[in-house]
């Protein structure tokens, strides 16, 4: 097995009194997406500005690509590749200029043409950075941190601000970068983002890392079960479901049934054997999965602050 | 080094897309110079004059010859003219009475007597920018003449030449000003701006995560100021020569000094956006320390013409060095002067810049 490419452990950064990180341990292995899940101030940007080098932590060891992050700052420069928080490039140059002047700065850098072709920037090449949109300017800042071919790519809340439509284009340009086998280091606030995007997560809540797994894991785990619903019943079919599936209750004129984890088949069969005998009638049957929302719901008791859109 | 030059290049280029900047920095010094220089300087050739010569001696004309010589005077015969009501309504800006008796007087004084005393009378508007330098150049006519007429050798000679030097035109002095508020306001605000916005946005905090050095970064910003001062100075130059007939000395020591102002006034900047975080504020302050320094370092009016308190200001302004240092390097020839000034700029430039780099921070720790 090969080393991970990021190691964290026991990693502390306080300001003043506050504390930002509180003793966080994971690592990150080569070639899979990471996410790091969890509301505004739990600590996020903080962690993966101290993995990029800009800022410094209170206690605790961090090593990126096996370098020490407080000893070998320029060298991860060189090898890693970031896209910031509230990514901003210089206005009065244009996209492919941006990309050349970004490009100038590593001692490595790829072919410019072709990072522009592969994102989709090729129409807008000449366009001045100001006058992008918000999608395309995430777009062109995910391009350039990838100018120096890096070995790990650091994406802070990429997708923050921006459309569903701009979102979406900023999540095939990910998925391309999972595709080209870099590992990707990704923050956020979107259940679905994570979801979508990673191939694990950490869900940090107050400094803390409060669960750790594939969606599907942390959703099988801290998701609370999925839940068969039973649309649009009949007072008839309301008493004889209630009565012959054990979890389940009435609201409105449906039933919800809570779905043991390892039983789940169960009920659903039940439910679909009293509907077909007698004339009872019901609109619709369907189960509802857990969501990444359920889990931080169920982890932590708050919600995210920001709804995925 | 490749990171310095490629962060040139690419700031030119933004630069030069940037029309506003292009207009404070190339056009706007330009306008101001012009108009200043024909609002304030009147007229770029010799200095309009009248006189009366009420005593028609050999001597008077003698004298008004030697006005004549100096170059300096556009001489005219205000003979029958009211000349003090033309001064009192600001037609003109002065004159000269000859008296009746003056070379009677003069030729008395020379041998020892003291029985008359019709001496030259000058009138002259104060509020007018020349009337010094009409006074200095009489004051050094008639001080030659004295020693001549004293038959004393010229221990001190005064020529022509020397006389339209040392009391140069308006705006022979106000060139330099013009050039010393331009590298200032230039490097001021441009480093505030570029420093406050590229914090605001994030920019920073992207240049960070790329291997430049914050000492690169700013080295960049230096020579990139420095080649857009020197385009700018460029230009105000040939418009000096084109408009004025001005052809001020390009030398060493001015374009150091050009460097090292741009060095002062860019950490400067650099020390503004430390302490002030917010854009807006961050220009705004950058406009209120620069604004009055305009006016109080000798870029417009001398500094020793100025009240004793403002005097005092001037002292710790740098651009009243970085002023003198242009004015003797270009213009009065003062090489001695203009090094001691390109001294005091390069150390203050040093440490400004040295300070503003270590304090202005791309990133909190």
């Amino acid at each position: 097995m090969t080393e991970p490419v990021i190691k964290v452990d026991a990693l502390v950064k306080k300001y003043g009194n506050f504390m930002a990180v509180d003793g966080i341990s994971f690592t990150v292995d080569q070639g899979e997406v990471f996410a790091f899940l969890g509301p505004n101030g739990a600590g996020k940007t903080t962690t993966v500005e101290i993995l990029e080098t800009l800022r410094t932590p209170t206690s605790g060891s961090v090593s990126v690509l096996g370098m020490d992050i407080r000893r070998q700052e320029q060298k991860i420069k060189q090898k890693v590749g970031v896209m910031p928080q509230s990514f901003n490039a210089f206005d009065w140059l244009t996209v492919r200029e941006n990309i050349e002047y970004f490009g100038s700065m590593y001692s490595k850098t790829v072919d410019i043409d072709h990072l522009i072709e592969t994102f989709g920037l090729k129409d807008k090449r000449r366009e001045l950075f100001k006058n992008l949109s918000g999608g395309l300017k995430q777009r062109v800042g995910i391009a350039l941190a990838l100018v120096n071919d890096p070995d790990i790519v650091f994406l802070d809340e990429p997708t923050t601000g921006l459309d569903p439509r701009a979102r979406r284009d900023v999540w095939e340009a990910v998925r391309e970068l999972k595709n080209r086998g870099k590992t990707v280091f990704l923050t956020t606030h979107y259940m679905d983002e994570a979801y979508y995007l990673a191939d694990r997560i950490d869900v940090i809540f107050k400094g803390k890392i409060v669960a750790e797994g594939t969606p599907e894991d942390l959703i099988n785990k801290y998701g609370g079960g999925n839940t068969l619903i039973i649309r649009d019943c009949c007072e008839k079919a309301r008493e004889q479901l209630v009565r012959a599936i054990p979890g389940s209750r009435i609201s409105g004129s449906d039933i919800l049934t809570k779905l043991p984890p390892e039983d789940g088949m169960a009920s659903i069969a039940k439910a679909v054997s009293i509907l077909n005998n007698g004339d009872l009638s019901c609109k619709e049957i369907y189960v509802k999965k857990s969501t990444l929302e359920d889990v931080f719901l169920n982890l932590t008791g708050e919600k995210l602050t920001e709804e995925a859109s | 080094m490749s990171r310095i030059v490629s962060d040139v290049k690419y700031s030119l280029i933004a630069y030069f897309r940037n029309k506003g900047a292009l207009f404070w920095t190339l056009i706007f010094p330009i306008i101001l110079f012009l108009l200043m220089g024909y609002l304030f300087g009147g007229q770029s050739g010799p200095l309009e004059l009248y006189y009366q010569d009420s005593d028609g001696s050999q001597l008077s004309h003698s004298f008004v010859g030697a006005l004549n010589q100096t170059g300096v005077f556009d001489l005219r015969d205000g003979a029958g003219m009211d000349l003090a009501q033309s001064l009192k309504d600001g037609k003109i800006s002065a004159y000269i009475v000859i008296p009746s008796g003056f070379e009677k007087s003069a030729m008395a004084a020379k041998a020892g007597s003291n029985v008359s005393n019709a001496g030259l009378e000058v009138y002259y508007d104060k509020s007018k920018s020349t009337s010094g330098i009409v006074i200095s150049v009489i004051e050094q006519v008639v001080n030659g003449m004295n020693m001549a007429l004293a038959g004393a050798r010229n221990v001190i000679p005064v020529t022509s030449q020397d006389v339209t030097t040392s009391s140069m035109s308006f705006v022979a002095f106000l060139l330099p000003g013009i050039i010393g508020m331009t590298i200032m306001s230039s490097a001021v605000n441009g480093t505030v701006s570029t420093t406050a916005r590229n914090k605001a946005t994030g920019v920073f905090r992207k240049l960070a995560t790329t291997p430049i050095s914050r000492l690169e970064w700013n080295a960049a910003k230096i020579i990139n100021q420095t080649i857009i001062l020197m385009l700018s100075i460029s230009i105000s130059l040939i418009v000096a020569w084109l408009v004025f007939g001005i052809v001020p000395n390009i030398n060493a020591v001015s374009v150091l000094m050009i460097i090292f102002g741009s060095a002062v006034f860019s950490g400067l900047g650099m020390l503004i956006t430390t302490f002030v975080k917010d854009v807006d504020s961050a220009e705004n302050a950058a406009s209120a320390i620069t604004f009055p320094l305009m006016f109080v370092s000798g870029s417009f009016i001398s500094v020793d013409s100025m009240p004793w308190f403002l005097r005092y200001l001037a002292d710790v302004s740098p651009l009243t060095y970085l002023n003198n240092g242009l004015r003797s390097s270009m213009i009065t020839g003062n090489y001695g002067d203009a090094v001691m000034n390109l001294i005091i700029v390069a150390i203050l430039g040093i440490i400004l810049f040295v300070v503003g780099v270590s304090l202005l921070k791309w990133k909190e720790d």
